[in-house]
């Protein structure tokens, strides 16, 4: 079931990317894809049953059965990823926004063509 | 040599290079210099090596892998990067604000090169991705922000798509090694559908940069709006790193009916490129559309995926990135000398400059494949292999090369017609530029017209493309 | 009309990887159902147990000594150990976008008000509890190796506190160090990983005595590693902020 979830969010993600003309509306939506994404990769991590991959004072031996640890580690790669391309986009826009005056991408394509 | 080091050793001075600021132009030149020199001593060698990182064995760690291409891949690409460095600091009006990214950009696409790892590639896709962005942004003010932005939003989608399509690997095979989901493609031990979905999303993520065609709508804008170094990693060193890794990947870990995919998309992507190219009225604009051509040109013979096709394919690369550097160099220069770069404004540069006229139609002959030259070994040795698909597929590649031929004959002709205009203020002819545009041209005639015994690196290359990485694969799984 | 477009396509994205769920069979293997499935089948499995070039043991909480990696948070050991090299390149994408946010609205010496006064009270207590963050994210970056958590989580802790005193106080600033911080520690994380390749012989690779599991002096280089991006990204994102708040903009 989350599977399903984590797949329909990344397909809003992707609608929205497909339909937004406002840049930073444009970055959420990325955001949005990124996060159904993320969750994605966890899940197919997980065991039915299965503890958090760390040793402690409980669960105190390799023996038990652990969830997959690897997804994790890639995820938190890709969410560190994520925050510094959101960062720069947004950076982007701000420059934008200060040298054209406009942030909707319809009027920035036409205002680059008028000035070409 | 461990080949780390051409990481290690960029990432190491970029890093010096934020607390020196003054020095950071220094720091460049210096991992330009240290990596082309590391690559021509990588090429010494022959035969598939893995190196491991962290001391790890091979399907657990992180490996980095040479093969026979990449002996040849990499060194290009290093050299390239360097001639580059040195044309943007033979000017005066340098700025040090960027070093730190061309020095992190080298990293990446040397990572890029070597990765044997699946979600590394991944990693350093980001970074030569980031990397380019901040490039992009180089140019003119406003445009080339909305240019980098757009290239900064289909890049990070690419990227995510094919994030998406090594987790599905991942799923099914439970490891992330090229080589180890390589072996087990080929055993047949994965379901095909899962197979076939994973390659469709990394085709639509490796596409993004590889400027396959649905995904390309950044590379117009970047090209044309950005400041002439920038272009010039962009437009012949990126290309090396992006479209040999595409094929590295897709035939080791695609699907043969996403290969069938490729092939289409390629073809596509070739003669579009060429018809919009056709009609560009000035140089910068016809360059990228022709790039744009000659990346689908490399990438649909990997959907044939058989040795000729691929040596083919090693061939076009070089030839692209080795011709483009001439062209976008002289392009820039007469930016800077004539203030425009449309047909009229080159009008008898040719006579005025002539070193710069003969580099200039050396470098378009070989890249529109004419005799004599090494385009035309590639392009001829393109065209045979792709026989082995359907029949229309060699004549819509050959109508493009005539497309291709006719618009670089048209610059050429430009470049020595008289100019009748208002006269010009006498040309500063760069030693630098005319150096490295000699020795690149020289390079693309030697290889055009020597026996076929010097060809036969590429060969081996084209060899390793296709099965260096399962080899490998095969010989762990064996060891195990 | 593009709309429609849209949802098609997203539409038809989501029911393409529906189709692949649940293909796993005894034959083929794809994606296994959601929860179940053989971790002995993936790399994985040799994460755990700790057995990538050793032999296969039982790792016990507090009493196995010298085992690999040394760290009693598997995913720790995976992030910065056994895939140390993308965490590598993680923190490079990180700088690299912080570098470029500095290029484009950095540099300027004024900064934007916020917009609503902070009344005394509030001001009072930022500045007691920003300390005690900056406290709480060196817990949790010296801390990785044992519990969740680690060296991105603590920076962010880190840059958090900073960003409180920027909401509050209009004269705060990134101090100039930042950047010398900045580059220092990622230069010591190639510098330990070509170590690494001098010492031991490939690069990243650990070469400190790995202790008790679930020590916390054990595991090697990992928390020396977690350290310094622990202190990397708080640098990081706390000069990401103070960008932001500057006034500049167009300056390149």
């Amino acid at each position: 079931m989350i599977q399903y979830f984590s797949l329909l969010l990344t397909a809003i993600g992707i609608y929205g990317l497909l339909s937004q003309k406002n840049l930073v509306k444009l970055i959420v939506s990325l955001n949005i894809a990124e996060i159904g994404v993320n969750l994605f990769i966890v899940s197919i991590g997980y065991i039915e049953k299965g503890v958090v991959p760390i040793l402690s004072s409980e669960n105190n031996s390799s023996t038990l059965l652990f969830v997959d640890p690897l997804p994790q580690a890639l995820v938190l790669t890709s969410i560190v990823i994520g925050v510094g391309i959101t960062a720069l986009a947004l950076a982007i826009i701000v420059t934008i926004s200060h040298s054209k005056g406009t942030i909707d991408i319809d009027e920035l394509t036409e205002r680059g063509g008028a000035e070409e | 040599m461990n080949p780390v080091w051409l990481i290690a050793v960029p990432l190491a001075l970029a890093f010096i290079s934020t607390f020196a600021n003054k020095i950071s132009n220094w720091l460049l030149i210096l991992s330009a210099i240290f990596n082309a020199v590391a690559g021509i001593f990588l090429s010494f060698s022959s035969g598939t090596v893995s190196y491991s990182i962290g001391g790890w064995r091979t399907p657990f760690g992180i490996d980095l892998i040479v093969t026979d291409a990449t002996r040849i891949l990499l060194p290009v690409a290093n050299i390239l990067f360097f001639f580059a460095v040195i044309i943007h600091f033979s000017k005066k009006r340098a700025s040090e604000k960027f070093s730190v990214v061309y020095t992190i950009s080298l990293a990446s696409l040397n990572g890029i090169l070597l990765t044997n790892d699946l979600f590394n590639l991944f990693v350093f896709l980001e970074i030569a991705g980031v990397a380019a962005y901040l490039l992009a942004m180089t140019g003119k003010k406003g445009e080339s922000k909305v240019a980098a932005f757009k290239y900064l939003l289909l890049g990070s989608v690419g990227s995510l798509l094919y994030l998406l399509g090594v987790a599905v690997l991942y799923a099914a095979a439970g490891t992330l090694n090229i080589s180890a989901i390589a072996t087990k493609v080929s055993d047949g031990l994965l379901n095909g559908d899962v197979m076939l979905v994973s390659s469709l999303l990394m085709i639509a993520g490796l596409g993004v940069e590889s400027k396959l065609v649905p995904f390309n709508g950044w590379v117009p804008g970047v090209f044309t709006k950005s400041s002439n170094m920038a272009t010039l990693v962009l437009a012949s060193v990126y290309p090396v790193a992006m479209i040999s890794t595409f094929s590295r990947v897709i035939l080791a870990v695609g699907d043969r009916r996403a290969l069938d995919l490729v092939i289409v998309l390629g073809v596509a992507t070739v003669l579009i490129g060429e018809v919009i190219a056709f009609k560009q009225r000035n140089l910068r604009s016809t360059l990228a559309y022709s790039s744009i051509a000659q990346s689908g040109l490399a990438i649909f013979l990997v959907g044939i995926g058989t040795v000729e096709a691929l040596t083919a394919s090693v061939m076009l690369i070089i030839n692209n990135a080795l011709a483009k550097f001439v062209l976008f160099s002289v392009d820039s220069y007469t930016t800077e000398e004539l203030g425009a770069d449309d047909l009229e404004s080159l009008y008898g540069l040719g006579r005025m400059a002539p070193v710069v006229g003969l580099i200039f139609t050396v470098s378009a002959l070989s890249i529109s494949g004419m005799p004599l030259f090494f385009g035309f070994r590639a392009k001829l040795l393109a065209i045979s292999s792709s026989f082995e698909s359907l029949l229309v597929v060699p004549i819509v590649i050959l109508l493009a090369a005539v497309i291709e031929i006719t618009y670089y004959f048209r610059w050429i002709f430009a470049l020595y017609r008289p100019y009748q205009g208002e006269e010009r203020a006498r040309l500063s002819l760069p030693l630098e530029l005319m150096a490295i545009g000699v020795v690149l041209a020289a390079i693309l005639v030697f290889l055009g017209s020597s026996s076929y015994e010097t060809l036969m690196t590429f060969s081996k290359a084209g060899n390793a493309m296709v099965d260096a990485i399962i080899t490998l694969g095969k010989n762990l799984i064996g060891g195990v | 009309m593009k709309r429609i477009i849209a949802g098609i396509i997203a539409l038809l994205f989501f029911f393409t990887m529906s189709t692949v769920l649940n293909t796993d069979s005894q034959t083929v293997s794809g994606i296994p159902r959601y929860g179940e499935f053989d971790l002995s089948e993936r790399n994985s499995h040799s994460y755990v147990t700790k057995s990538v070039n050793d032999t296969l043991k039982e790792v016990k909480f507090g009493s196995t000594t010298d085992a690999e990696t040394g760290s009693a948070n598997f995913v720790t050991s995976i992030v910065v150990n056994y895939r140390s090299f993308d965490t590598m390149g993680e923190v490079t994408v990180l700088f690299l976008s912080a570098t470029g946010v500095g290029l484009l609205l950095g540099g300027d010496k004024k900064r934007l008000l916020s917009p609503i006064k902070a009344s005394p009270i509030v001001k009072t207590a930022a500045k007691i509890v920003s300390p005690l963050l900056l406290i709480l994210g060196v817990y949790v970056f010296t801390h990785g190796h044992l519990t969740p958590g680690g060296g991105f989580p603590g920076g962010a802790i880190i840059a958090a506190a900073f960003l409180l005193l920027v909401m509050v106080d209009d004269e705060r600033r990134a101090p100039a160090m930042l950047k010398v911080l900045e580059g220092s520690m990622g230069l010591a994380y190639v510098l330990l990983g070509i170590g690494g390749l001098l010492i031991s012989g490939s690069f990243l690779q650990n070469f400190l005595p790995t202790g008790v599991v679930g020590n916390l002096f054990s595991a090697g280089l990992i928390p020396i590693v977690y350290s310094l991006i622990g202190l990397k990204v708080g640098a990081e994102l706390s000069g990401i902020v103070d960008d932001f708040v500057s006034e500049g903009g167009d300056n390149i």
